[in-house]
């Protein structure tokens, strides 16, 4: 009777966790995570106090003079109305990975639907996916996402709304090129054939064999589009200043306005622009070294042009 | 059995070189996908934002919404505006901007500077992407390949206005002073003031010969390597560029091709930025994604058996990384690129106008800022445009590298 | 190897006039003027318990065939019959709602044991989906049902096998598995897609000892695709001969083998190596190698390879088959001279 042999192969888990890439990525999200938590908890302790000096919308230190350099009370300085830099940080943080979250959700979702239905029926709605696709990509999301914004009340405008919408018009693009021609390359392989022959209609042929496949690759746009997203809102809020909600972009138009970017003065609170733009560019780096890594090992073929069609 | 395989026919000769076949196909895509995207656009600007423009104005009741909605030219019915849209389009109209201006106007005025930086700042950023991934990913040196990947990321998804600060702070003072060195006047209304040309010609100029020399040095290139001619090869496209340089410089351009590059305005009447520095700042935010997306095409093709063959043929590394590997992991690494493109446009917008470069950017932003829908809608189409093009040279190259694609 | 349903008389499969053409597509807009015949007008039986084996080189048409009894593809031309006691269908007429019931009765085993099974998926997920789809029993039901079947195609002890994973077992396992899934439903007939040749030669006998005894047990009738002249004869009651999308000869196994009547099954046969060093044959030259079946010209599909092609071959059109023995057909017009 036949024994059941198992093959050394290395499993994918293992491959990932030695990806350098990947880990730092979801090293720095952590990190972000744990400040998204701190803030809560630096309230509830160290800046404790009816009225405390730490409050991110009215914290006032009336021992210093305003905006003043990192120092021992402040570590990151304040900014010209009083505010605590750290405490500010910390409490964008949770803004910005809200819009980061539901980015990635949105574009995870779109371009899963749409490439996989696209990739299954083939024909007329197959045509339709990929041009329009096609054509989205000419529509940087990042710059309608501002045209929608610029107009709007942004208040009301919420994390979620900036996410989602990113998130959207990222995965109708470039994402759903992607993913659908990995879906093309799945549909390609026997065990969908024989999904078939069991009688698998379209839902469960999608859900139960095609879309496991694809997650990876979905996965990697995803993280992808969230980069751009924070990067996006916080174009946004840089650009709309006092009306923004609080996020890293407003740190940054804090620091920095449209015209004393280009004259590179560093009479302004350098130290309030540096924290907004290093938490803009290290939580976005964030997702995209995950993307990046998670494409190393699992996509290497969802840029190849003969891989389509 | 017989020893002798023979088969079928070969077949005939293409009465036509293949690119004649390709590009007519390429032209119905583009064309096709021209017109989705300008629905897209249209929809987009007339149906979507319309609710976020005006409804500020929903403040001051019902009536100041509508007010707002018929200053913006959106109380028309949806049918009436897309006539008007499609057939300006056919006229070659891009309307006429709330300003009063015609949109065709602002944008032929301002789109060169734009054009130029990104032909060039693409491709710079994408040979540069395409050698750091190659190097990087071939030799697996642990330390440059971590310090080429943090700076690659590092590049990518830095706060565009940042970057920009950065630029300024950084560089604008050391390229002033090289424009000095130069020779060239401090103030460059002096270099325009005699000048035979417009600013915007001389652009258009450069950027068709940059582009020019680069179309010709490929195909010097591969002409040459049919010859067997190494050196030839590897010098085609450097001496095509710099013959196409000195074409500008003895038609009589030199100066202002240069000075458009630097720029530099004390009397603040013109623009005050310098391509130079976008292009800097375009080629730095490119080259990481294309540098990731290589290395993905090289560290997938190393494993192939041909690579095994040409080492066994006693081919030195540098030959078997870069004439099979890395010409194999091109093509993918195009189309893959490709898809970068709407992250590099908008940072490519961001950055021109936080340096102030009177380019795209700037008619754009103002008009998002004025609610100047017109404007706007030109703006994006001629985005699509632009992008429409640079994907059907990208088919092409992709079809030059991989044979097997010159079919669809 | 015939069970008493032989004494049905009517066949279990029948197919008549057989086509399927591909197009291939000239430009953007002019509709296409060039078509691979890949099956081009294919008759045949199968009666009931009966196994019958296609054989052929790559590309002449046997995996598109034996795709089109299952309905994986649909045919150009023709016809598809499917006689099992009451249920009578012209398979290219089964409908959407029909199609599962459909699907209980004509299975298929693929090629390739790596591929054929989603590598995400438990054993038990992979053969129970027929029974899933169709909603048959409860889960527990399906469990006994899969675990009957593990121990039919001979993964001991079954309970074992359930729940691995496709990369956790041996290329003859996966296979095992492929045709314990095919027979989940109790089909009536399964057509086999050369299922061994991605074997390791020394298992591929007890999977083809496995599907002979799993026929006269459960009654099944098998098309069994190969382009391996030793594996037909060992697993098929009859043989049919397939070149460039048409049968050349078709037969019982025994017949064909000993008295092949069309020169290429002569040649077939001329090069199956016989482990006998004192044995001495002339072989049978066919020229060149195979082509392809686009457009193809009105005469014998063979003419161009063909050691005994003459005047009376290049002068009419295609051959149809002729009797030379009982229930022995070959296409050939100079059978009785050569």
């Amino acid at each position: 009777m036949p024994v059941a042999t198992i093959p050394r192969r290395k499993a994918r888990r293992v491959r990932l966790v030695s990806n350098a890439k990947f880990v730092s990525g979801v090293a720095l999200v952590i990190f972000f995570i744990l400040v998204v938590a701190a803030h809560p908890i630096f309230r509830a302790t160290i800046w404790d106090g009816e009225f405390t000096v730490y409050d991110p919308f009215i914290g006032y230190d009336t021992q210093v003079v305003h905006p003043a350099g990192p120092s021992a009370d402040h570590w990151l300085g304040t900014d010209s109305l009083g505010r605590d830099v750290v405490s500010m940080f910390t409490f964008s943080a949770r803004y910005s990975v809200a819009v980061a979250l539901s980015a990635g959700l949105a574009t995870a979702v779109v371009c899963l639907v749409l490439g996989s239905i696209a990739a299954y029926r083939r024909g007329w709605v197959d045509s339709v996916v990929t041009h329009v696709s096609d054509a989205m990509v000419f529509l940087p999301a990042l710059l309608a996402v501002y045209i929608i914004g610029v107009g709007s009340d942004l208040r009301a405008f919420s994390a979620l709304d900036v996410g989602i919408t990113f998130g959207f018009l990222y995965g109708l693009g470039p994402a759903t090129a992607t993913v659908r021609a990995a879906a093309l390359s799945v549909m390609e392989r026997p065990f969908i054939d024989a999904a078939r022959l069991a009688g698998a209609g379209m839902g469960r042929t999608v859900t139960r064999h095609l879309l496991p496949h694809l997650v990876p690759h979905a996965a990697v746009q995803a993280m992808i589009g969230v980069a751009g997203a924070v990067t996006a809102e916080a174009f946004l809020a840089f650009r709309s200043g006092v009306g923004a909600n609080i996020g890293f972009g407003y740190l940054v138009f804090e620091g920095l306005t449209w015209g004393e970017l280009f004259a590179g003065v560093l009479d302004t609170p350098w130290w309030v622009m540096i924290t907004g733009a290093a938490g803009i560019t290290l939580l976005a780096g964030a997702f995209y070294l995950i993307g990046v890594g998670l494409r190393e090992i699992f996509d290497p073929h969802s840029l190849d042009p003969r891989r389509v069609d | 059995m017989s020893l002798v395989e023979t088969s079928e026919a070969a077949p005939r000769r293409a009465r036509f070189p293949w690119i004649v076949v390709f590009l007519s196909r390429r032209a119905a895509w583009a064309l096709i996908t021209l017109a989705i995207y300008l629905m897209v656009v249209f929809v987009f600007i007339q149906v979507w934002v319309p609710f976020n423009f005006a409804t500020p104005a929903l403040q001051g009741g019902i009536e100041a919404y509508r007010a707002a909605l018929e200053s913006l030219g959106l109380d028309r019915p949806l049918s009436e505006r897309l006539f008007e849209f499609v057939g300006g389009l056919i006229r070659g109209d891009l309307g006429t901007s709330f300003t009063g201006q015609p949109v065709w106007d602002l944008i032929s005025d301002t789109a060169p500077v734009t054009i130029f930086v990104f032909a060039v700042g693409a491709l710079l950023a994408f040979v540069a992407g395409e050698a750091m991934g190659r190097f990087g990913a071939w030799h697996r040196h642990p330390v440059t390949g971590s310090a080429l990947s943090t700076i690659g990321v590092l590049f990518t998804t830095i706060f565009p206005p940042f970057l920009v600060f950065l630029i300024a702070f950084f560089l604008r003072d050391p390229f002033w002073e090289l424009r000095e060195a130069i020779g060239l006047p401090v103030d460059s209304l002096d270099v325009w003031r005699d000048a035979a040309v417009e600013q915007n010609e001389v652009l258009l100029l450069m950027s068709l010969a940059f582009l020019g020399a680069v179309v010709a040095g490929v195909l010097v290139r591969t002409w040459a390597h049919r010859q067997r001619a190494r050196w030839v090869a590897a010098m085609a496209i450097p001496v095509t560029i710099i013959a196409a340089a000195a074409g500008i410089w003895l038609a009589g351009f030199g100066v202002e091709a240069i000075d458009l590059l630097y720029r530099s305005d004390i009397s603040q009447t013109v623009a005050t930025g310098s391509p130079l520095l976008v292009l800097v700042g375009v080629v730095l935010i490119t080259f990481g994604q294309v540098m990731f997306i290589m290395r993905v095409g090289i560290e997938d093709q190393r494993n192939e058996d041909y690579v095994l063959t040409a080492r066994a043929k006693g081919l030195a590394e540098s030959a078997v990384r870069d004439r099979h590997v890395a010409r194999n992991a091109l093509a993918p690494t195009i189309a893959g690129s490709f898809l970068a493109l709407p992250t590099v446009i908008a940072g490519m917008v961001i950055i021109e106008f936080g340096l102030e470069v009177r380019g795209l950017s700037w008619a754009f932003f103002n008009a998002v800022e004025t609610q100047d829908i017109p404007t706007i809608m030109g703006v994006l189409v001629i985005l699509g445009v632009m992008g429409i093009l640079l994907r059907v040279a990208a088919d092409v190259a992709i079809a030059h590298l991989d044979p097997r694609l010159r079919r669809t | 190897m015939t069970t008493e349903a032989a004494t049905q008389t009517k066949p279990l499969v029948e197919v008549t006039d057989l086509a399927k053409l591909f197009p291939i597509s000239r430009g953007l807009f002019r509709a296409p003027n060039e078509f691979v015949h890949a099956v081009d007008g294919i008759n045949f039986e199968i009666a009931p318990g009966e196994s019958l084996g296609l054989v052929g080189e790559s590309g002449c048409g046997k995996s598109t065939t034996g795709r089109m009894l299952v309905k994986l593809l649909n045919p150009t031309e023709g016809r598809i019959q499917v006689n099992d006691g009451d249920y009578q269908r012209d398979v290219a007429n089964v409908s959407r709602s029909e199609i599962k019931d459909f699907r209980s009765r004509v299975q298929m085993i693929f090629q390739d044991p790596y591929e054929s099974m989603n590598p995400r998926r438990t054993v038990f997920d992979t053969v129970s989906e027929p029974l899933a789809v169709q909603k048959v029993g409860t889960v527990p039901e399906r469990e006994e049902r899969v675990l009957e079947l593990l121990g039919l195609v001979g993964l001991a002890p079954p309970e074992n096998f359930l729940f691995r994973y496709p990369h956790e077992l041996s290329g003859g396992q996966r296979q095992r598995v492929a045709i314990a899934r095919a027979l989940v439903m109790n089909p009536r007939f399964v057509v086999a897609d050369e299922p061994t040749s991605m074997l390791d030669v020394s298992i591929r006998i007890s999977i083809m000892e496995l599907m002979t005894e799993l026929a006269d047990r459960l009654g099944v009738s098998y098309l069994y695709i190969t382009h391996d002249l030793a594996v037909a004869r060992y697993m098929c009651d009859r043989i049919a001969v397939m070149y460039l999308g048409k049968i050349v000869e078709i037969g019982p196994t025994e017949d064909i083998l000993a008295n092949p009547r069309h020169p290429y099954t002569r040649a077939l046969l001329s090069a199956v190596p016989v482990p006998d060093p004192s044995f001495r044959r002339t072989p049978v030259e066919i020229k060149g190698g195979i082509s392809k079946a686009i457009n193809p010209p009105p005469e014998c599909r063979f003419i161009e390879r063909c050691p005994f092609a003459a005047e009376v071959c290049r002068e009419n059109p295609h051959p149809a088959l002729f009797d030379v023995g009982e229930r022995h057909h070959a296409a050939c017009y100079r059978i009785n001279e050569i």
